[in-house]
This record gives structure tokens, C-alpha cells and sequence, in this order.
């Protein structure tokens, strides 16, 4: 399987697709999951993008797949668990910071979550994140549209935007 | 105050600070992380076809190097996050002063994203510097690049990219990161290109080899083994995978094998 890059006409293997998408892919299942559960999720998706590239190289959208290993293995680990919180402890941050976001954030849906931090908090594209998620790009604006408006519910700044 | 999607990048910013902490049976009994009998037989291939990417093999029985001095905002049990530097994109070590570099050639960036920009820059082996553009049609792509595409630069060249961004309530019309050059060096000066050296971690706690990866510009696959209560080596790095010295592709994952105590529950209760 190829593909093209960046807008260039260089055709670019699966492996090489992962390789450019694993960043993405690894905040995504953090956003997720959290910084402890997501980062272990995100080394068993590699785990098993090692495993099964061939069978990788056959799908149409390998990270979408690979977010779905992380996720699955990620709940196998912790099927009992309802919620992950972000971080253990609130994080610290040296620049203007309302304390109410990170609760706000972990309040959200996950879509919703994943989509807001994304696309906002890394700079990605929607396609790039409609890749990770599997889902379609409109549905990514949809989440990051609802995501912002409960944000700014949630953390008082409604009249802001 | 600052907006909502300023608030979010700032949040973004300091969560790549935080160091993951190993997770409860997550161990080296590993009924989590399951590698099958292919996985030894394909991660030498898997290496170099998909990078450090794919790294989280198996085959971690040897490793090399030693503790380095590193840049350290190293966590704590009771406060994982203290680093209070801005986070800023870091070379990955595409050269060192007095060591001639074979010239790389500038990637055409224009239309990427900014995170697709970046990672192009750095797999080139120059060092990006971000300006984001606050105009009314932004679409979150880059605008322009300060070397033109195709022309030749030393390793290491700082490229300013500009980066085309939508209104923002009360945001400033620009926000500049600064290029960073990390204190470490690599033990290979001349990198091939869109390669790094994967630093030396073993003996450094998780949180300063998390920090040292992210220098590099690489990510990190994280296993937690248990070890005997009273273990030296308890929260520090004992394997990596690749080895200290060997060359990755920039912005792949590095396995880290850390201890942990057998009562260790990863404050997951």
C-alpha cells in the first residue's frame, strides 16, 4: 500500500505512514486515556504494528486500526474502570492557566476530549485527527465544535467567543 | 484571560511534560503486553522499515551506555510535573560544532500542517522555529517557510515556518516558539537524514529519560517489570531498546524498561 504525504507526490509505505502518524496517535490515546494508561496503550498498538504490518499494509486507514488496539488494550487493562483521569495530579503549567480546563476536559466525551486537544492543543488537522479516530471529518468538526462550547460553559467563558 | 483554545495548547504543552508512570500489571509477567513468536523474528525488519516507531520488541538483551548528565526537570513521587520552562521544539541533533555535516536539503512544508511541517524539518535535519499568523482565513497550514524548498543548508539550519491560524478573541497576532538545541549531544554528530542517535538512559530515573527522548525527538514506549523491594534500580531505566548510540528515525518510539517494586500499584489504587 501507498500513499502520498503533505500534499507531495512521493508515494510513502504503510511503515513509513505509522511511523509519521505515531505521534498523533500516541496523544490521541494519552487524550484518551491518560498520560499512564494511554502511554502503555500506545506501546502496545507499536507492539502490534510490528506483529501485523502485513496485515496492516491491507487496510485503508492502519493508525484509525492502531487507535482501536490501544483503545482494546487499554480496556482489557482496565475493564473495571469507568473514568482516567489525564494526570494523577493536576498538571502545573507556567502561563496563564484556568485551573477548571483539565476537570472540564476529562468531563467531556471522549471524541470530544480526543478532537479539542488535537486539534487545538497540537495543531493537527481535522483529516489527521478523522484518521486517528476513524471517523469522518465533519464528525471531528462536530466534535471539537461541541467540545469548545462545553468547555466555555464549564469553565465560565461563554461570552467569550 | 486567555481563550479557551489558548488555555487548551497551554494545557497540551504541559501534559507532554508530564512523565507517564508505570501502570499495575504492567509487568514483566506481561499479561498485558503479549509479544507473539513473530514479533522477535520481525523486529530487526520492523526497525528499519518502520523505524524506532516500532521498537517495542522483544528483543531488549542488550544494552548499552551509561547515565549521562541530562537536561533534568526530573519528577518526583509527589510532583511528577516541575518543569517550568517553555516547551520548545528541539533539534534533534543533526550536528555539533567543528564537525562538518553533509548539507540537507530544505523540505517543501507550505500547505502541511503545522505538526506534518515540523516533522518534516526535523526528519530533514534542520530545526524548525513556528510563528503562527493570527489572519482572518486561517487554516491552520503553513503559510510560508523562510528557506526556499530544495535549497541546500547546513544541518541543524533554523527554518521559520509561518503558520496561517484563524482569529482568536483577544490573542495576539503572533506566537513565536524559539528553537531549542539540546544540551546533550549525540554520540553521532552526522546523523543520516531524518535519523537521530537514541541517547543513553539506563540508570536515569523514567521522568529524565521521558525529557531526554523528547530533546532527541523521539517518543517513548514505557514497561514497567517489578524488581525485589529495596532494588537500587526501582524507578529508573534498566533496558532500552534501540541500544544507546544506534540511529532511529526522528519521532520514533524507544522502548524503556523501568522497575518497580512488587507492591508498586501504579496509583491506580
Amino acid at each position: 500500500m501507498s500513499t502520498t504525504a503533505g500534499g507531495n507526490d512521493t508515494p510513502i509505505s504503510v511503515s513509513d505512514m505509522i511511523h509519521a502518524s505515531s505521534f498523533a496517535l500516541q496523544r490521541a490515546l494519552v487524550v484518551r486515556f491518560g498520560i499512564d494508561v494511554g502511554t502503555e496503550a500506545h506501546a502496545d498498538a507499536m507492539a502490534y504494528a510490528v506483529e501485523h504490518a502485513d496485515r496492516l499494509a491491507a487496510m485503508g486507514n492502519p493508525v484509525g486500526y492502531l487507535y482501536r488496539v490501544g483503545q482494546t488494550s487499554a480496556q482489557r487493562m482496565h475493564r473495571w474502570r469507568r473514568t482516567f483521569p489525564l494526570t494523577a495530579e493536576p498538571v502545573v503549567t507556567h502561563g496563564a492557566f484556568v485551573p477548571e480546563l483539565q476537570p472540564a476536559l476529562e468531563a467531556l466525551r471522549h471524541g470530544h476530549r480526543v478532537a479539542v486537544v488535537l486539534v487545538h492543543g497540537y495543531s493537527f488537522s481535522y483529516a489527521e485527527v478523522a484518521d486517528v479516530l476513524g471517523v469522518p471529518e465533519s464528525t471531528v468538526r462536530n466534535y471539537v465544535r461541541r467540545g469548545l462550547v462545553a468547555l466555555r460553559r464549564a469553565i465560565g467563558e461563554e461570552g467569550t467567543s | 484571560m486567555n481563550t479557551i483554545e489558548e488555555q487548551i495548547r497551554e494545557f497540551a504543552r504541559a501534559l507532554d511534560r508530564t512523565p507517564a508512570r508505570p501502570v499495575s500489571n504492567h509487568s514483566a509477567t506481561g499479561w498485558l503486553w503479549r509479544p507473539g513468536p513473530r514479533l522477535v523474528g520481525t523486529l530487526a525488519a520492523a526497525t528499519l522499515a518502520v523505524g524506532g516507531v516500532v521498537a517495542v520488541g522483544v528483543a531488549m538483551t542488550s544494552t548499552g551506555g551509561s547515565p549521562t548528565a541530562a537536561n533534568d526537570a526530573a519528577p518526583t513521587e509527589t510532583s511528577a510535573i516541575t518543569t517550568p520552562s517553555p516547551v520548545v521544539p528541539v533539534a534533534p541533533v543533526a550536528s555539533v560544532a567543528g564537525i562538518d555535516c553533509p548539507a540537507r536539503v530544505v523540505p517543501s512544508v507550505v500547505g502541511m500542517s503545522e505538526s506534518s511541517a515540523v516533522q518534516a524539518l526535523y526528519g530533514a535535519g534542520l530545526v524548525p522555529a513556528v510563528v503562527r499568523d493570527v489572519v482572518p482565513d486561517g487554516d491552520n497550514a503553513v503559510a510560508s517557510q523562510s528557506l526556499a524548498p530544495q535549497t541546500s543548508a547546513a544541518a541543524g539550519t533554523i527554518v521559520e515556518i509561518h503558520v496561517a491560524v484563524g482569529p482568536e478573541p483577544g490573542s495576539a497576532t503572533t506566537t513565536t516558539f524559539a528553537p531549542f538545541v539540546p544540551e546533550v549531544a549525540s554520540t553521532d554528530p552526522c546523523p543520516p537524514l531524518g535519523q537521530v542517535a537514541v541517547p543513553p538512559m539506563i540508570g536515569l530515573s523514567e521522568g529524565q529519560a521521558l525529557l531526554l527522548l523528547g530533546e532527541h525527538g523521539l517518543t517513548a514506549a514505557v514497561i514497567s517489570v517489578v524488581v525485589a523491594d529495596g532494588s537500587p534500580d526501582i524507578g529508573n531505566v534498566i533496558e532500552q531498546t534501540p541500544v544507546a548510540g544506534a540511529t532511529t528515525p526522528v519521532g520514533a518510539s524507544v522502548r524503556l524498561v523501568v522497575a518497580i517494586p512488587a507492591q508498586d500499584d501504579g496509583g491506580l489504587g
